[in-house]
């Protein structure tokens, strides 16, 4: 369709540059034809030509007419109009600028967010085929619950049924992937990113081994499979030099030693958002998780899986072949469930489940920014309806003359689209730029090869979005501009005429840039105070004095066991510090990660199941954390060795399952009647509750810490005075226990911090977005107010002449105001409101009555309202009344 | 001035086809063989005529090229193409049956 265009394009140049001499030929030998009719007649020549010219009629005329059929003057009227746009757009740069501007920034926004998204869930990887690149996920329709696990995705498979799809898959090349970090031995353990992968991956991916060789399919065989590494380009200059002679050199990784077989190409970097470090067996999995071996499990899906189709399959063939493999490899380990396997064209974040999110997700930030979009469009629509007044003389005069009103409609749209495009690539720029800076604020555990480089899908976004923002904000003023009457116009009485319509839809469309502007400050301010009060909030522990250290027992291949006795032996070394007053362990790092469960008071199988968080502790808890006991006594020493079964509550919990007291009492954990776990409740603790937002405060219990947690438990360290001599003695004390292990510490308050991060970015976000609205729903204000009074000068000039006071002028500028502020602001409260109770769910104690708030926003708004009146009423002021009333 | 092309817009379009239908013509021929055919009852507006022609060669109905007249002049001349042809036919239909169903209401007796 757009070559068909582009070649009637090129048709009509070449007929503009041709048919001129063509038609004065073709036009000569016509009149001589007539001339030689009339001569037959037997009319003198002179006369005969004077007739034919007659019939005829005006060359100039037909030569103009020719053209307009041809289409030929559509091609240059387009060039002329777009001259006249930028003769235009230089002769009041401000407006021009302004709407640029705006536009840059709703089109920048969105694009923003488009390429985000298009980036993480559709852009072709950056791997070798790309376009024929397929994920393979499936779907289990469990019967009973069968224990399946799950880690990534739901729809990962596990390395059995990988392994069964792949060896007999005949329409596809299958390759499974899988992540882990890994700790690097050396001077310094170096945390490494690791992909976990099939033999044929890397090749399939179109990686080449620029040293040594990949992987061979024997390697990634058999669970616990060969412990050999494939380092990236980078992590191999990086931590080795780029020594040449790295193959058959021994590193040591998670404990294990691990052969270098080979290097990757430097462009090369895996099919996962994550940037790898190495590549590693995917059978080599039970390395990063001790204790808990997936790749020997058959229900526990972790591989993600590539297919590329063999030469001349499409993906119905493939889909029919890997559905019933699927189906055999679940069979195969005598597993009822029904498998339905959904193929899909490769991307980063494609997971069925993180697509079911992000359906609703993405309306909701396409409406917001739409809202944006609009909002600006609205604006600049407004301040064309504005320059429309002061064109209205040139339009009416160009209608008189004979300018057919299409033609000046046409002329107009060129206009806007012209601001459309200028804004649009402004915001392409913006996009591009903001996007790449995003990129760098989000938290990963490694670098993320995102590109957010426009391509021609985003190019053709950008593209739609900058004609449709023209449209929209061009193509209504431009209508208006045309529904000139043309006599009172002429007369330049067109100044005078105070038919309301045009001013009700300013109004109404300052109103509702005023109400928009309104919610999002106002909103933006809730976020704030939620914020300052959230780093006030009682949390029931003492936030002062508290350190967190968490290590990488598990990448150090330990056992339950061997973690239980070093968080001991660790313990007893830091109480000794002066400057250390408790310690203790938990399984919870305060205000970033909690632990969710259900109780119910054991016996009554009807009681009320409650839902509560809980944490498993070591010995001197409450002690560490600062949480008062109410009642009972708290765990000995003893109690926490022998894994007693004996447990803590908190006040609520009490009043919620035993009206209070519940000393004595027993409590069920979630299980069957056989194994659920009890204990008794020996004490009863104060509340506590976190910062972090959008978690509810539960009831909560206590009970000493066993098992596999101690894997990943924190050692809560509280001290007095300052905490860098705590920090060496804690890193010199896990030294002398093992040298591999490496420690992050924290204080309470960078753990706040964290916590509240995503609000601060929130409220950031917010303030930006909503200081922008204002700056837009200004400067519609502005030019509404401007408008208004602009068009009154002559009726002030009048009123002036006949006597009447600059105050009563200046009043009756003024006196429109209040209304269009007013009910922008009371529509953006009912508005900030409504998104209120939204936030309230994921904030504090916080309503949206912020008196002070609004008022400031008021304030602000009535501001530049005056402002925006204060330069047309001096000018109406200082005007000479009899100039006025002589010109227009 | 463009509402004058516009009224004759429909009707003329068919004629020149019409006329070029019996062999290729230059501008002056189709205006003198619409007189003859009409017997002198149609008089082409000179002034349409030619924004006519590049309408009809724009839409692809018509071709041109340059050839020697009868006196041995340059001169433009105009034939039908196939969608030319085709647009004749539909016209052609188009037009009968619009003339018949005129004829009839003008016919019909008053009672």
């Amino acid at each position: 369709m757009l070559q068909d265009w582009f070649r009637g394009l090129f048709a009509r140049l070449r007929a503009l540059k041709h048919n001129e001499s063509e038609l004065e030929t073709e036009l000569r030998f016509h009149l001589e034809g007539l001339t030689a009719q009339f001569e037959s007649r037997g009319l003198s020549h002179r006369e005969a030509v004077r007739r034919a010219r007659i019939e005829l009629g005006g060359m100039s005329q037909i030569r103009e007419n020719c053209r307009d059929q041809s289409g030929a003057n559509r091609v240059s009227d387009f060039f002329r109009d777009t001259v006249f746009a930028i003769r235009k757009f230089r002769k009041e740069p401000g407006f021009a600028v302004v709407a640029i501007l705006m536009l840059a920034m709703g089109i920048g926004l969105n694009l923003a967010l488009f390429t985000l998204l298009y980036a993480v869930i559709f852009r072709p990887l950056p791997v070798k085929n790309a376009g024929t690149l397929r994920n393979v996920y499936m779907h289990l329709d469990f019967s009973s619950h069968e224990g399946r696990s799950a880690y990534g995705s739901r729809y990962f498979e596990s390395f059995a049924e990988f392994q069964y799809m792949q060896l007999r898959a005949k329409t596809a090349e299958l390759a499974g992937i899988a992540e882990a970090q890994l700790s690097l031995r050396g001077p310094n353990p170096t945390p490494l990113h690791a992909q976990l992968v099939s033999s044929n991956l890397l090749h399939m991916m179109g990686g080449v081994p620029t040293v040594g060789r990949f992987f061979l399919p024997e390697e990634t065989a058999h669970p616990g499979g060969a412990a050999v590494v494939v380092l990236s380009d980078a992590a191999w200059r990086r931590y080795f030099n780029g020594d040449p002679g790295i193959v058959g050199r021994t590193i040591t990784m998670n404990r294990i030693a691990f052969t270098v077989i080979g290097v990757a190409n430097p462009d090369f970097r895996g099919p996962l958002v994550i940037v790898p470090d190495v590549w590693i067996p995917l059978t080599m999995q039970a390395i990063t998780r001790p204790g808990e071996s997936l790749v020997d499990n058959p229900n526990a899906g972790f591989v993600q899986i590539f297919a590329q189709p063999r030469e001349g399959i499409d993906s119905r063939q493939m889909l029919a072949e890997l559905s019933v493999l699927a189906q055999q490899a679940v069979a195969a380990r005598g597993s009822s469930a029904q498998a339905r396997i959904q193929i899909v064209r490769a991307a980063f974040l494609n997971y069925p489940d993180v697509m079911e999110l992000v359906g609703p997700g993405l309306l909701v930030v396409a409406l917001a920014g739409g809202m944006i979009l609009l909002v600006a469009c609205a604006n600049i629509a407004n301040l064309l309806l504005a320059r429309g007044l002061s064109r209205r003389r040139e339009i009416a005069i160009r209608l008189a003359i004979g300018a057919g009103r299409f033609r000046l409609l046409r002329q107009m749209v060129t206009e806007s689209l012209l601001l459309g495009l200028i804004g649009g690539a402004g915001g392409l720029i913006a996009a591009w730029q903001g996007g790449a800076a995003a990129l760098k604020l989000l938290p990963a555990p490694g670098p993320l090869q995102l590109d957010v480089r426009p391509d021609p899908r985003v190019l053709f976004f950008a593209l739609a979005l900058s004609i449709g923002a023209a449209l929209a904000c061009g193509l209504l003023p431009a209508f208006h501009a045309l529904r000139v009457d043309l006599t009172p116009a002429l007369k330049s009485e067109g100044l005078l005429d105070s038919r309301g319509g045009r001013n009700r839809l300013q109004s109404g469309l300052v109103g509702i840039q005023v109400a928009v502007s309104v919610i999002l400050l106002v909103n933006a301010g809730m976020i704030l105070r939620g914020f300052n009060r959230a780093e006030q909030l009682d949390t029931g522990k003492d936030m002062h004095g508290l350190l967190i250290a968490s290590f990488d027992l598990r990448q150090q291949q330990y056992t339950p066991e061997s973690a239980q006795r070093f968080h001991e032996r660790l313990s007893e070394a830091l109480s000794k510090l002066p400057d250390v007053t408790a310690v203790s362990a938990s399984s919870i790092d305060p205000e970033l990660s909690s632990n969710g469960s259900t109780v119910r008071e054991t016996g009554t199988s009807q009681g009320p199941e409650v839902r509560v968080s809980f944490d498993e502790v070591g010995p001197d808890y409450f002690r560490t954390a600062g949480i008062p006991l109410h009642r009972g006594r708290t765990f000995t020493a003893a109690e926490v060795k022998s894994h007693a079964r004996v447990g803590l509550i908190d006040e609520e919990l009490a009043q919620r399952l035993f009206a209070g007291n519940g000393i004595g009492r027993w409590i069920t954990l979630p299980g069957d009647a056989v194994s659920a776990e009890k204990f008794e409740v020996i004490g009863i603790v104060g509340r506590t509750r976190t910062v972090a937002p959008g978690r509810i405060a539960l009831p909560a219990y206590y009970v000493p810490m066993q098992g596999l947690r101690f894997m990943e438990a924190k050692l809560w360290i509280r001290y007095r005075g300052a905490p860098a001599g705590v920090v060496r003695a804690l890193k010199a004390a896990v030294q002398s226990n093992d040298r591999e292990v490496t420690v992050e510490v924290h204080t309470i308050e960078q753990n706040v911090k964290t916590a509240l991060t995503p609000v601060l970015i929130a409220s950031w976000a917010g303030s930006i977005i909503a200081a922008l609205a204002l700056t837009v729903a200004a400067i519609g204000l502005y030019g509404l107010v401007s408008f208004t009074a602009n068009r009154r000068l002559r009726e002030m000039g009048v009123r002036m002449a006949l006597g009447a006071r600059s105050i009563d002028v200046t009043r009756a500028v003024f006196a429109q105001l209040p209304r269009s502020v007013g009910i922008g602001l009371a529509a953006g409260m009912v508005g900030a409101m409504g998104l209120a109770t939204l936030i309230r769910a994921v904030l504090y104690d916080i309503t949206p009555f912020d008196p002070a708030a609004l008022l400031v926003v008021a304030c602000l708004l009535m501001l530049v309202g005056v402002v925006a009146s204060w330069v047309p009423v001096r000018r109406a002021l200082r005007v000479d009344p009899a100039s006025v009333l002589r010109s227009d | 001035m463009e509402n004058e092309i516009d009224l004759l817009q429909g009707t003329l379009d068919m004629l020149i086809l019409k006329s070029l239908a019996l062999g290729q013509m230059h501008g002056f021929g189709i205006s003198s063989r619409i007189q003859q055919l009409s017997d002198d009852a149609l008089q082409v507006q000179q002034g349409s005529l030619y924004p006519a022609l590049r309408r009809l060669e724009y839409k692809g109905w018509i071709s041109a090229h340059w050839g020697t007249s009868e006196n041995n002049r340059r001169a433009r001349f105009y034939s039908l193409t196939a969608t030319g042809r085709r647009q004749l036919e539909k016209e052609t239909a188009n037009w009968s049956r619009i003339s018949k169903a005129i004829g009839a209401v003008l016919r019909a007796k008053e009672a």
